[in-house]
């Protein structure tokens, strides 16, 4: 187990070493959200009630799709330079690979949540600050969850022909679930709920999120082999 | 013929399709402990794909692989990967790390013991500890070449698979790898479509075609003309 973090932790490091140097995901990520969020101030022009109501939805839309494109840049360029068969060859469960990939992914989604959270905050007039605990504990499941899924469907779809195509169409189906419990728990946050009014929707995010990520573990090694 | 400690290979009916394209058809090659095997052939003949499978990078439809009696095409043995070393014309090094952020990244993954020392002493070896602070995309062609070569020793694996090794590289680092092999104490499978520098360099040479081995034979007494003629005989 401590050899499987282990190599997990060097290629998650490798992983953001390359992208502190070029920082090619990170920023294309944050475009795309800032965009989103302008995009959608100029949509909708509702009072507050309205607006809690919208926002989650608007916060998701934004998260999951920058979410799509970290875990597809991920592989797509070990891929294209060939990079990742000098993974496959190395003598590792390949698991870790998997682990090292989502550890990155996770990372960065979570740079461009502290980096748009603020603006979604700023444009639309909200609180969050009490709120916030809750909102941490909501966001690092779901992104947990969603970067599982995520990191899967992309180490499968970079090896079709249409990779860019296929993320979507495989990944939002099955992850589904994990999008509308996060619309609807952030949305119960925001309306001041409590815990007990969103526990189906929390029940049903760790169960995702922990099926996911063992499953996706286990399942790597099958789908990236030829 | 080389040393004999290292592991021979014996391939079995090897086949793979990818759909309905036959890759490899019913392969059977006896690779003996420390020899050099070249194997040529056409484009899409199978050779890559052939060293796919020793490397398990692809699973096989049918047949076996045996290393040293062990199968290697069953369910995948992570201790394969610290046996065999990889040099292909894509180099598996990372464009915005150092050369040395390279070796040791895969120094770490592949569990070398005194990793600095190694780093250190194959980049001697292929001359390039000169430029082991460059980032790899300042290399050219032939240096990333060089580099590529110290990963795939750097666990002194042994077997090694090259796959159009000489790519790229210039006369000296020609040289220079045509020395490292001939020190060799490693079972070798080169693919490469140089008929000549192949023959000079193997004990046994042969020809996948269209899937299938078409020639199989021992390099010494076989001139180049001879084997270029066979070459042209059997690939047609």
């Amino acid at each position: 187990m401590r050899s499987f973090l282990a190599q997990s932790w060097q290629i998650y490091r490798k992983d953001m070493v390359v992208e502190y140097r070029t920082r090619e995901r990170v920023v294309t990520m944050f475009v795309f959200s800032l965009i989103v969020v302008v995009i959608f101030n100029f949509a909708f022009n509702a009072g507050a009630d309205v607006i809690r109501r919208v926002v989650p939805g608007m916060i998701w839309v934004a998260f999951a799709f920058a979410g799509m494109l970290s875990a597809s840049r991920s592989f797509a360029p070990e891929k294209d330079r060939g990079t990742f068969d000098g993974l496959l060859l190395a003598p590792i469960d390949r698991g870790s690979i998997f682990l090292g990939k989502l550890l990155g992914n996770v990372t960065l989604i979570g740079l461009v949540q502290l980096a748009v959270l603020p603006l979604f905050v700023l444009f639309f007039n909200m609180t969050i600050l009490p709120y916030l605990s809750k909102l941490l504990v909501i966001f690092f499941l779901g992104t947990v969850g969603f970067s599982s899924v995520a990191t899967l469907f992309a180490a499968v779809a970079v090896n079709t022909r249409m990779r860019d195509v296929m993320l979507p169409v495989l990944l939002l189906p099955v992850a589904s679930p994990v999008l509308i419990a996060l619309v609807e728990t952030t949305r119960t946050t925001f309306e001041g709920g409590d815990w007990q009014d969103m526990t189906n929707w929390i029940r049903l995010l760790s169960v995702f999120t922990v099926v996911f990520l063992v499953a996706s573990v286990m399942l790597f090694e099958y789908i990236v082999e030829e | 013929m080389g040393d004999r400690s290292a592991p021979g290979i014996s391939i079995r009916q090897l086949t793979k399709t990818y759909g309905r394209f036959r890759a490899l058809h019913r392969v059977d090659m006896e690779v003996a402990p420390g020899s050099f095997v070249a194997l040529f052939g056409p484009n899409g003949a199978g050779k890559s794909t052939l060293l796919g499978i020793l490397a398990g990078l692809v699973r096989p439809s049918r047949g076996q692989v045996f290393l040293d009696g062990d199968e290697i095409t069953g369910d995948r043995d992570e201790n394969l990967g610290k046996r065999i070393g990889a040099l292909s014309y894509q180099t598996y090094l990372y464009d915005e790390l150092t050369v040395r952020e390279n070796l040791r990244f895969y120094g770490k993954l592949f569990g070398v013991e005194n990793r600095e020392e190694r780093i250190g002493e194959l980049l001697r070896t292929v001359g390039m500890d000169a430029r082991s602070g460059s980032p790899v995309r300042t290399l050219s062609r032939g240096m990333r070449q060089r580099v590529a070569l110290a990963r795939a020793l750097l666990h002194d694996p042994d077997v090694l698979l090259l796959d159009e090794p000489y790519s790229g590289l210039d006369q000296d680092a020609m040289v220079m790898l045509k020395t490292i092999l001939a020190a060799r104490s490693k079972t070798i499978l080169l693919v490469t479509h140089d008929l000549v520098r192949g023959l000079e360099s193997a004990d046994r040479v042969a020809i996948l075609n269209r899937g299938s081995l078409v020639f199989d034979a021992e390099a010494r007494g076989l001139s180049a003309a001879e084997f270029e003629r066979t070459y042209r005989e059997r690939v047609s």
